[in-house]
């Protein structure tokens, strides 16, 4: 009997008990292990993704061939984004989701921890598999992240590679949906109702909901387009019946929602960022929750105007063009409430709320821009130029990348303990911020002016800003060493933290201690905790 | 922190659901993406069958 007691206490749910050595990492099952992991990886591919980006910045300084040869440079333009979307922020998403959702709702993990280590762990086979088509006969894929056939049916060894490692991260950002849906569905707390929720996991729930549908859609046109390589058919191939343009559609179909995959968390973050610094409850939290769904809803009847200039029937145009404009609505609701909330406010811009200032501001401009290129006439100009990349840079860097650098900057405390260096972590943020624009701003004028994208050399007339737009694009890159090496930094120590690090935050994952412990929520927080959390 | 706990012979019952509606939940959606990937490569053949 004293025995079994001995055992009871030695294996007590809540103490931090864990497996130790590689063991924890690679058979984890832990929630915050696998985000850590999810993290780290993203991080890995930020650099490796930027590294490419500051390749094409250095081919791009000036006109002419440069360093590298054509072929290589359409690689690395195609590998930056495939990288930067599948490799860098969906994953990091699904860490910061992995981390952060089973404190927020009250749940003790993920709902389906095994599935979450075998979502993660596809991942490095799917890119080690990726990056190795670097080194095979012909090089990496160079027809663009889109694999338009039948430019994409020319590429060399890579090509079954670059199928095969689509279909891993599609698996695995499915996977990790599915597993978020589930524990949202099910393993919330009493008393944890859906409209009591934090915005992150809402927009995580509505995220994952995008990735269900989308990601399988992906996965059958990449399947197609194997099977148009490799076994005769012709679904996409114009000389036995099939129709390029068909894989288009389908590719844009699951594009388009995709964008919103890469944002809708971003704006849960800002939606728990500015009232935190604002020390103001979130304004118009339901209609928050009601916008983001419209988004999610719209995003699957916009996707042709990414292909206006294919030639379509002017009532499909007008319906595009028309549906994408209505995005503005619910979007502009959130721009005017996260106003709103900081009307009165009294504000206070640590890191967190700088980055979530910087993407509030720099979204908008991307969002402006889309708000253009989806005018039908305007876009027949702007097609395939270099207002399109500053686009959807301005919405994917200060948007994107940015919700990520906000969310970890505000968690960061209660992740390891300790305040981070909020000196450093200014700095990084004006680096950031001032290059970020001086990087993609001139892109708009290059783009204005008739530059193409997606070629490694161009007329002379577009040199000046482009060399301003590479200049930015070094100093950008450089200054996101600083983030990695605040992070490392915070995590060997630093000024302890309370339960609540942030003075106006709210929600259940403050009411836990810092760092939070090993196994989050053993028992249900009560109502009144649940209740003083969501104060929204 | 104040915190609630079920009493036992509440909670299991309730785990038992719970575990249920999890595989529910989880199957549901696994059914949901294959008929997404599945729908569209028939949708095309269907297609080029015409």
């Amino acid at each position: 009997m004293a025995d079994e007691l001995a055992h009871a206490a030695a294996h007590d749910d809540d103490h931090d008990h864990k497996p130790h050595g590689w063991r924890r990492w690679v058979y984890a099952t832990n929630h915050k292990d696998i985000g850590t992991m999810y993290l780290i990886f993203a991080c890995t591919m930020f650099f490796i993704g930027g590294g490419a980006a500051m390749l094409i910045r250095l081919e791009l300084f000036q006109p002419g061939l440069q360093f590298f040869d054509p072929q290589f440079f359409n690689s690395l333009t195609t590998m930056h984004a495939l990288i930067m979307i599948f490799g860098a922020i969906m994953p990091a998403w699904t860490g910061l989701a992995n981390w952060m959702i089973p404190m927020q709702v009250g749940a003790p993990d993920m709902a389906l921890p095994r599935l979450n280590n075998f979502s993660f762990w596809i991942l490095p086979f799917a890119f080690t598999l990726l990056l190795s088509s670097f080194f095979v006969p012909g090089g990496a894929p160079a027809g663009g992240w889109t694999m338009y056939p039948p430019l994409v049916l020319q590429t060399g060894s890579s090509f079954p590679m670059l199928i095969f490692a689509v279909h891993l991260m599609g698996a695995s950002s499915i996977l990790g949906a599915i597993n978020v849906v589930v524990t949202i569905m099910n393993m919330r707390a009493p008393g944890m109702t859906l409209l009591r929720m934090p915005m992150f996991v809402w927009t995580w729930l509505i995220t994952a909901y995008l990735l269900i549908a989308v990601m399988p859609v992906l996965a059958g046109a990449v399947t197609m387009l194997l099977t148009d390589h490799f076994f005769g058919t012709t679904f996409f191939t114009a000389a036995g019946g099939g129709d390029p343009v068909m894989f288009q559609h389908i590719f844009w179909f699951f594009g388009h929602p995709e964008v919103y995959i890469l944002i809708l968390p971003a704006f849960g973050i800002v939606s728990e960022i500015i009232p935190t610094f604002s020390r103001k409850p979130l304004f118009g939290y339901e209609a928050m929750v009601y916008a983001v769904a419209s988004i999610a809803f719209l995003s699957f009847i916009v996707w042709a105007h990414h292909m206006f200039t294919v030639g379509m029937p002017l009532a499909a145009q007008l319906f595009f063009m028309l549906s994408t404009m209505l995005i503005a609505v619910p979007t502009g609701v959130k721009v005017f409430n996260w106003t709103a909330t900081m009307w009165k406010g009294s504000l206070s811009f640590e890191p967190p709320m700088l980055f979530a200032l910087a993407f509030l501001f720099l979204f908008s401009i991307g969002g402006f821009s889309g708000l253009m290129l989806a005018m039908v006439p305007a876009d027949y100009q702007y097609q395939d130029t270099y207002f399109v990349v500053a686009h959807f840079h301005y919405v994917l860097v200060p948007g994107s990348i940015f919700g990520i650098m906000a969310g970890v900057y505000y968690w960061l405390p209660k992740w390891t303990g300790n305040m981070y260096d909020l000196k450093l972590a200014t700095w990084h943020f004006w680096l950031s911020a001032i290059f970020v624009n001086v990087l993609f701003f001139p892109q708009h004028f290059l783009g204005l002016a008739g530059m193409p994208r997606r070629i490694p050399d161009y007329a002379v007339q577009f040199t000046d800003w482009n060399m301003v737009s590479s200049i930015g694009g070094f100093a950008f890159g450089l200054s996101q060493l600083l983030f990695p090496y605040i992070i490392w930094k915070c995590a060997r120590g630093g000024v302890r933290v309370g339960n609540k690090a942030w003075e106006g935050a709210h929600g259940l994952e403050w009411e836990l201690p810092s760092p939070a412990p090993y196994h989050s929520w053993t028992t249900a927080p009560s109502d009144a905790v649940i209740a003083r959390g969501a104060a929204h | 922190m104040p915190q609630q706990t079920l009493s036992a012979p509440t909670a299991a019952p309730a785990e038992a659901e719970r575990r249920r509606s999890v595989r529910r939940t989880a199957i549901v959606f696994t059914l949901i993406a294959a008929g997404f990937y599945f729908g569209f490569i028939v949708m095309m053949l269907v297609r080029g069958s015409k």
